[in-house]
């Protein structure tokens, strides 16, 4: 059987056209001999032909697809063939971090996309109900939006159990028609959306109770970032008058203006006026009265107005604490 | 086209440096070179088209994760298709232990144009066209069949033989195999083969 073993293998070179050229030869002067070989050579040749005919099916394009899929990622994560000296710990640590570097990514592509179509918030001040009173910072797309004052309104009081509930009158005798009022230790947050005319409205409401606060602040969004109008022991009639401006524009000048206007006063109210004349060497400028309009007496009367109707945005804080130092 | 016709002509050797270095599209272009070669010759080793994907795809990772190991003792050729092999003798044996069968290998009977046909095939008269095969679907089950009787070995040495048409030399070097045991081997499985087929036709 060995002898026969090795005429198979023989021949199957043969067919293959591995013999070399005087090993071919003896394989051919034989099957011309023997009938039995020749026959056994035709037979393997037509076996080699069966399976040699086979069809020879695509790959599926998704083979393809996944390499470049597994290329780009690794030209992207900085992935070279010289990683696999790495130990196994390190790679799956450098996968780790790969990841989490692209959640990040991700993470902060949607915050900025979110931050570009998100609506506008009614109230950007969060952290006044929590925290110390800080200036109110708004971002310009989101005062462009407003098309109205946002701002928030500092109010600090002794008694503000009295107080609150006298506020609370108010804002609903503004019928406002979007409020939402948060308790805190010392403080009462009201979250305003309304027109001009029903803060109006509002303030008329707190006229009575004003003499009761101990200080009174007004930061009004300018739509640059953060930078805000303050206005400093704000009277009901200079809310009204800030308020009732056609434009927002116009309001935040008034508010400018009742802003010099009541720091000045202080400081004269204090003396230091005459120090501040001194260091600016006659430079102060002169300030002109705030350009208080009709509605300061008749507030009523803007109702229906275009003003009346423009959009605020206002967070009311009521403090029962102590006026923090300036 | 004389750019095209010279990026076709790169050669392996030069791709694999390329990719060394970082250039991702040199591996693309091994990837759309052999593809279809690898898938064939994993196909018919095992039988199912989905399994033949999976691993032609894990064969392609393999590579890239070690061609920094790949020091050209080799052909890349040979290279790819001994982890192509590997992969799938690794599959076809775990399938084989969870009782796994690639193909119905059971009995059946067949058309008589197939009948007539594979007696062709197995005589000793001139060789029929191949072509024929590809167009009978029952000569294409009765060949796929008489292979996956084969076992695994002779099996993968037709299969590179007549399929993928590789020298003995370059078997040799796939399979980690002298070159007599692939001529031996070549042998007895298509002797094997033979046999198997012409139990179809009893």
């Amino acid at each position: 059987m060995k002898v026969n073993h090795s005429l198979d293998d023989l021949l199957s070179s043969y067919a293959d056209g591995e013999l070399s050229a005087r090993q071919s030869t003896e394989v051919q002067r034989l099957a011309k001999k023997n009938e039995d070989v020749k026959a056994r050579l035709q037979a393997l040749q037509n076996l080699k032909a069966l399976v040699s005919g086979l069809p020879r099916p695509e790959a599926p394009e998704e083979i393809s697809d996944q390499i470049r899929v597994l290329l780009e990622r690794r030209t992207l994560f900085g992935e070279n063939p010289d990683d696999s000296k790495k130990p196994i710990h390190q790679l799956i640590l450098q996968r780790i971090s790969a990841s989490a570097a692209v959640a990040a990514l991700i993470a902060v592509f949607f915050m900025l996309v979110y931050s570009i179509i998100a609506p506008p918030r009614s109230d950007s001040s969060k952290n006044i109900g929590g925290g110390k009173s800080a200036p109110m910072q708004v971002t310009g797309t989101q005062a462009v939006k407003t098309e109205g004052l946002a701002g928030r309104l500092e109010l600090y009081c002794s008694s503000l159990a009295i107080v609150d509930s006298a506020v609370q009158r108010a804002v609903e005798y503004g019928e406002t028609e979007d409020y939402e009022r948060q308790t805190y230790d010392e403080r009462r947050v009201y979250r305003l959306k309304c027109s001009r005319a029903a803060l109006n409205r509002i303030v008329l409401g707190l006229q009575d109770v004003w003499p009761r606060f101990t200080d009174t602040r007004l930061y009004l969004h300018t739509g640059s970032f953060g930078r805000n109008v303050e206005v400093s022991s704000v009277s009901p009639e200079q809310l009204i008058s800030i308020a009732s401006q056609r434009y927002t524009s116009d309001s935040l000048e008034i508010a400018r203006q009742v802003a010099v206007r009541n720091s000045m006063g202080q400081l004269t109210s204090t003396g230091q006026v005459l120090a501040s004349l001194v260091d600016v060497k006659n430079t102060v400028p002169m300030v002109s009265k705030p350009m208080l309009t009709a509605s300061q007496a008749r507030p009523e009367a803007e109702t229906g107005s275009p003003a009346g109707e423009a959009r605020v945005s206002l967070t009311i804080v009521l403090t029962g604490e102590r006026l923090p130092a300036r | 086209m004389p750019r095209k016709a010279s990026s076709i002509n790169i050669g392996d050797d030069v791709l694999v440096e390329q990719f060394k270095r970082g250039d991702s599209s040199a591996m693309e272009r091994l990837v759309l070179k052999y593809q279809n070669r690898l898938y064939n010759v994993v196909l018919r080793i095992c039988a199912n088209p989905d399994d033949a994907a999976e691993l032609t795809q894990e064969t392609f990772v393999k590579i890239i994760e070690n061609v920094a190991k790949f020091k050209g003792k080799s052909s890349f050729y040979t290279w790819a298709f001994r982890i192509a092999v590997n992969l799938t003798l690794n599959h076809c044996r775990r399938r084989a232990r969870l009782g796994f069968r690639s193909i119905d290998a059971g009995e059946r009977s067949f058309g008589d144009s197939t009948v007539a046909l594979l007696k062709e095939f197995l005589g000793n008269e001139k060789s029929p066209d191949p072509v024929s095969v590809a167009q009978n679907r029952e000569m294409i089950d009765i060949a796929v069949q008489g292979l996956m009787k084969l076992d695994n070995s002779h099996r993968t040495v037709v299969i590179l033989r007549d399929i993928e048409g590789m020298s003995y030399a370059q078997m040799a070097q796939v399979l980690d195999v002298e070159l007599g045991t692939v001529r031996s081997r070549l042998s007895r499985a298509r002797k094997k083969l033979k046999e198997i087929l012409e139990a179809v036709l009893e």
